[in-house]
């Protein structure tokens, strides 16, 4: 496995320059690989996006219910760790189809306004599915703040 | 299977997918922004499968096209692609068979991007989803 070469970050390796630590009994949770892979991708591409990293507290939970896997995201210090499973009392708990939960860790956003764009499908899909409550986001009136973080890292670069 | 079915994993197959893909019009639409260079697909050692060392093909998609194959042996030789993904026989033939979705069997740690720009491939959903369709779509001859 070429592991550096795709920015990878090994378990229990953290790269000095970045601020994603993947925790060490998430190396078999593809989850949470897949989510410290995406984040530290964006926050390579873009400055914005990692102060946006740096500045935030608190912990996302995401579940796959179909791909039946979980993640845990905590932002604290200036740091995120991303642990497999559920680690720690979440903030924010995401919960829903793995389609969805792709389309929001690549939100298509619209180039001016920067809000998710309607006009794509994907998105339309994921407003359906909050709609009929297949994707349930739990604590969310409590850490809107935080949800707009996570919504702005996970903003789709174009 | 009918005797007109290729082996997986092979150079026939492999061959067989370029035009598969390039047969499917939904993938032409869908990926026709990809200019992000080959995708390398591995199929790990699996000796009991007669693979006895790592194989796997690289397609060169580019907008829409399937502009070309190649069977490779070795995950040297996987470094060609600009996306390089990773998986055992069984996991692959669950993709062909469409019983995996790629990007879920990511999720679930049963194939792994080892290299390429996450946030890219997840902007391609849709095209991931019709190069399985594509891939269904070749008459297959498994090796168990």
């Amino acid at each position: 496995m070429h592991f550096s070469a795709c920015h990878q970050i090994a378990p229990n390796q953290r790269m000095s320059q970045s601020p994603i630590e993947l925790a060490p009994d998430a190396e078999d949770n593809g989850l949470a690989l897949m989510m410290s892979t995406l984040i530290q991708q964006y926050v390579e591409d873009s400055a914005e996006k990692r102060a946006v990293l740096e500045q935030t507290q608190g912990r996302v939970a995401l579940i796959s219910e179909d791909g039946d896997v979980a993640t845990t995201l905590h932002f604290a210090d200036g740091k995120l760790v991303v642990y497999g499973g559920l680690y720690g009392i979440p903030d924010l708990t995401i919960r829903g189809q793995s389609d969805d939960l792709v389309t929001l860790g690549g939100m298509p956003t619209h180039p001016r306004f920067h809000i998710p764009d309607y006009r794509d499908k994907a998105v339309k899909a994921l407003f359906n599915s909050l709609r009929k409550g297949a994707l349930k986001i739990y604590g969310l009136p409590a850490n809107l703040r935080l949800f707009l973080a996570i919504g702005k890292l996970f903003e789709a670069t174009h | 299977m009918t005797n007109s079915a290729y082996d997986f994993p092979s150079e026939a197959w492999t061959s067989a997918y370029k035009d598969a893909v390039n047969g499917n019009a939904k993938y032409r639409e869908a990926g026709k922004a990809w200019t992000f260079g080959p995708v390398a697909m591995i199929i790990q050692k699996d000796e009991s499968k007669g693979i006895a060392e790592d194989v796997g093909m690289i397609l060169d998609v580019h907008e829409g096209q399937c502009r070309g194959t190649k069977y490779i042996r070795g995950l040297e030789a996987a470094e060609q692609g600009s996306f390089v993904i990773v998986g055992t026989y069984e996991r692959w033939k669950q993709v062909i068979q469409k019983e995996l979705e790629p990007i879920k069997g990511m999720m679930q740690g049963k194939l792994k991007l080892t290299k390429g720009h996450l946030p890219t491939m997840i902007r391609f959903v849709d095209a991931s989803r019709e190069l399985v369709e594509s891939a269904s779509n070749v008459p297959t001859q498994f090796a168990d």
